[in-house]
């Protein structure tokens, strides 16, 4: 008979085993490397839009003094804005050397490198000027950190160009895949923080939540949707009651193979619909960027199948 | 020499480098989720805060119109007095007549109009009041400058729902600040 101490340490050891198994699984690095060139492409575009309001949200000349901004924000937020001059000219330089990383990182040139960078660039933006922020650049920073620890420079970069042009033996197409793991029990524990805050809202339990939202002019109406969606209650009740459905269940079913697929394409749906209906930036963007590190190539070329017989059943006769 | 692909990571790990990255994912995981997860008790929060907020890895729960969504529509105003006795009024962008594109390019600034009104941003009502007088009024500083926030209440929702093209009227206003030139 084994004693409860060795029992117990054998669970322990096993619990172990399995999580480092779990954690060190080895992932695919086109995966890697299409988040990699997803988050350079939508940190691009977000950046870019800075451009015309840089001196204006971000100098000493704008709407935020350095001095207040940090009367606004803990002072234990960092931000290299608190060592740089405050001037103009220094932000442009800082801002364009920013966007020449996060241009190194989309080609992939010393891409780990760039994402240590363009992570301090951005938390020292954000914490500049908290109140030009919101949640999706929460996001953008918490993917950025992550990105940090993956093997992003392996596939589809100038850095594996340049192994291959140098002969370097071999080029792995698997790696050690923690950091996308980690970044996976981000979008679960997003999701279900989520939905357990909706389930504890009561506009969301009695379904009319989306009755307000549907009526808030910063954010409804990016492009048109018929009337008589918004207007009719038992549409916005069924609506709010599948966007809490909806964020439970994802972050159960991606995980398990037989529903994975069911999750990623519901998933997609459900943020291309929301960013159709309603001016939320680049949120739902970086949302399925990050649901995008459970797809592995077989997704595609199932999605691919999939696509390709939807067409030719369309193009059959009668 | 053509190189071969290969499904073996580079190369396998030292044994210290692998508790270090086990112990690093220990960590990250434990934060990560007790700063996302609403049942977070408050005292474990405060005690998380210093090196979430020190590492801009701070997340906060996550909220998205939860648990109850706005009910308020708003609009910025500012009301700038002049020593001649004439008066000039700056309106915030009216966003159900921007197009898709105007308020794409324009987020920062509907987040920063969104925020600036509430009394945890006081700290920034003088610089906004001040460049909004040099953007609207550069060569004539004013006597005074009001900024006031007029705002619409979503009415709960009754027999018949309104369509959303039919806004709730602005029809309460606060002036939350006044600067005075000497």
């Amino acid at each position: 008979m084994t004693s409860p101490i060795r029992s117990s340490s054998a669970v322990l050891t096993e619990w172990r085993d399995s999580a480092r198994e779990f954690f060190h699984a080895p992932i695919d690095v086109r995966t890697v490397a299409a988040l990699r060139i997803g988050y350079a492409g939508l940190m691009l575009v977000n950046v870019l839009c800075w451009w015309p309001g840089l001196d204006r949200w971000f100098s000493d000349d704008g709407v935020l003094t350095l001095a207040a901004s940090r009367r606004i924000i803990d002072a234990r937020c960092l931000t290299l804005f608190q060592i740089l001059p405050g001037d103009p000219t220094t932000l442009r330089v800082v801002y364009c050397l920013f966007v020449a990383q996060l241009l190194a990182l989309l080609i992939g040139w010393k891409p780990r490198l760039q994402a240590a960078c363009c992570f301090v660039w951005l938390v020292s933006f954000q914490h500049r000027n908290s109140l030009v922020f919101e949640g999706e650049d929460t996001l953008f920073r918490i993917v950025g950190f992550l990105l940090i620890f993956m093997p992003l420079g392996t596939a589809w970069s100038m850095d594996s160009l340049l192994r291959t042009r140098t002969g370097s033996p071999f080029l792995p197409t698997a790696a050690d895949g923690w950091a996308v793991r980690l970044l996976q029990l981000e979008m679960t524990m997003l999701y279900f923080s989520s939905a357990w805050s909706k389930l504890l809202g009561a506009p969301w339990r009695d379904g009319t939540a989306l009755y307000y939202v549907t009526r808030l002019d910063e954010y409804w109406g990016r492009f048109p949707i018929p009337s008589f969606i918004v207007q009719t209650p038992w549409i916005i009740r069924g609506l709010t009651w599948s966007t809490m459905a909806l964020e439970f269940a994802i972050p159960v079913l991606i995980w398990f193979a037989p529903t994975r697929r069911i999750a990623l394409v519901l998933v997609l749906v459900f943020h291309l619909s929301c960013d159709y209906a309603m001016h939320l930036f680049l949120f739902h963007w970086i949302m399925l960027l990050g649901w995008m590190s459970f797809v592995q190539p077989d997704d595609l070329r199932w999605m691919q199948r999939l696509v390709a017989s939807v067409l030719r059943r369309r193009g059959e006769p009668g | 020499m053509t190189p071969a692909a290969t499904d073996q990571p580079d190369s396998q790990p030292s044994r210290f480098r692998r508790r270090l990255v086990d112990g690093f994912i220990a960590i990250v995981v434990t934060l990560f989720a007790l700063d996302t997860l609403p049942c977070t008790p408050e005292p474990v929060r405060q005690l998380m805060r210093p090196l979430l907020n020190t590492t801009g890895l701070w997340q906060g729960t996550w909220g998205l119109f939860a648990p109850i969504p706005d009910s308020i529509n708003h609009r910025l105003r500012a009301d700038m007095f002049y020593a001649d006795g004439s008066h000039r009024v700056w309106n915030s962008p009216d966003w159900r007549s921007q197009t898709a594109w105007q308020r794409f390019v324009g987020h920062r600034e509907s987040e920063f109009l969104e925020k600036i009104a509430e009394i945890e941003n006081s700290a920034a009502w003088t610089g906004f009041a001040l460049s909004l007088v040099r953007r609207e009024s550069p060569d004539r500083p004013p006597e005074r400058i009001e900024l006031s926030i007029r705002s619409g209440d979503i009415p709960p929702p009754g027999d018949i729902w309104p369509p959303t093209t039919d806004p709730a009227p602005f029809d309460q206003e606060r002036v939350f600040f006044m600067l005075v030139y000497r």
